[in-house]
């Protein structure tokens, strides 16, 4: 799951639940929602494992950036990298078993105009470059609108 | 001097850096060059590697088809391979409209659509074959999901699709499909 923005929704913006496992998500962008928001992994029939986030940006949801469905359940190998979260309105990163967070950030991903729903980044967008070397093979070589990924960026949009 | 470098390390991708150089010898110091700027970038070969490999295009001829049923026909018949395309907006009625058409790897078949086209009112349109791509298509307005892939659902491409005021879930994944690849989406 690549390149991809997500606003507005009813509920969650990406659910990864349950049982949603192996899943490779990176460089999307999730903002507003009308109850929850946000990206949401883990168990409820079922454990959800071995989901990779890479390169999130989480913005102004009702809820979470990253939510976990049962942060006590035993889900197991979840890892979110290099991410944002911003103005959600329980927090950006929920924390709880099986999910562990690595360079993930409080920062304004500074949109050129959220209210337009034009998700690109501003000069000096802590979301440039966010994404760490050892991540790299998980970054898509073009973005959403086919740009050519130049800087290792967070979001749909290269800068 | 020809032939003298220098390697500069610890810079950051990204960001720009302004270099210039002086020279030094027994008469004294040089004045400095012009400025040069450079922004390093990540090697652009080490980005996508440990993602997993994209459905082929899809080879084949385009169908062009323009009701419900012809899509169902043409989904039923066409070659595999083949390009559906949808040329006029289609309106589900709240029904949901499954597609099982299985394809091949060699020869992935895509339904995509025209501009302007809206397919809206659809309870959802739920995805049960393998190897189908869908691009393009602008899904609206359904009463349940934009689109669902379901269970039995494997290797389908969802690209480049604008999924919008669906009343519960823009795209569902359900009940352990295989090789979904989600891209490009607006939802």
């Amino acid at each position: 799951m690549a390149n991809n923005v997500f606003y507005d929704n009813q509920a969650y913006g990406i659910q990864l639940y349950p049982q949603a496992n192996d899943v490779i998500c990176v460089c999307n962008t999730v903002d507003g929602g009308v109850t929850r928001g946000g990206t949401v992994v883990g168990s409820e029939s079922g454990l959800t494992d071995n989901v990779t986030i890479v390169g999130m940006i989480g913005t102004n949801a009702p809820w979470y950036c990253i939510d976990l469905y049962d942060p006590a359940s035993g889900d197991a190998g979840n890892n979110t990298y290099d991410s944002l979260g911003f103005g959600n309105g329980s927090g950006d990163f929920r924390a709880g078993t099986g999910m562990t967070y690595t360079n993930c950030t409080h920062a304004d991903p500074l949109y050129v105009n959220r209210a337009a729903k034009n998700f690109t980044l501003q000069s000096g967008s802590p979301a440039i470059n966010k994404i760490q070397p050892a991540r790299y093979g998980y970054v898509p070589s073009t973005d959403i609108d086919g740009k050519v990924r130049v800087t290792a960026d967070a979001g749909a949009f290269a800068f | 001097m020809a032939g003298t470098s220098k390697v500069v390390t610890g810079l950051t991708n990204g960001t720009s850096y302004s270099f210039r150089v002086g020279a030094h010898n027994s008469s004294g110091y040089s004045a400095w060059s012009s400025a040069v700027n450079s922004t390093p970038t990540a090697p652009s070969g080490q980005f996508g590697a440990l993602l997993p490999a994209r459905l082929i295009e899809s080879p084949g001829s385009v169908v062009n088809v323009s009701t419900l049923s012809a899509l169902t026909s043409a989904l039923s018949s066409a070659s595999n391979g083949s390009i559906i395309n949808i040329t006029s907006s289609l309106n589900g009625g709240g029904v949901a409209y499954t597609i099982t058409r299985n394809a091949t790897s060699a020869a992935p078949i895509m339904i995509t659509s025209s501009p302007g086209v809206l397919l809206t009112n659809f309870a959802m349109i739920e995805v049960r074959g393998s190897y189908l791509r869908f691009r393009g298509l602008d899904v609206g307005f359904g009463t349940i999901d934009g689109i669902k892939i379901n269970v039995s659902a494997n290797n389908i491409e969802v690209d480049h699709c604008l999924i919008h005021n669906a009343a519960l879930n823009g795209i569902n994944i359900q009940d352990s499909p295989a090789n979904i690849q989600i891209w490009n989406n607006r939802v």
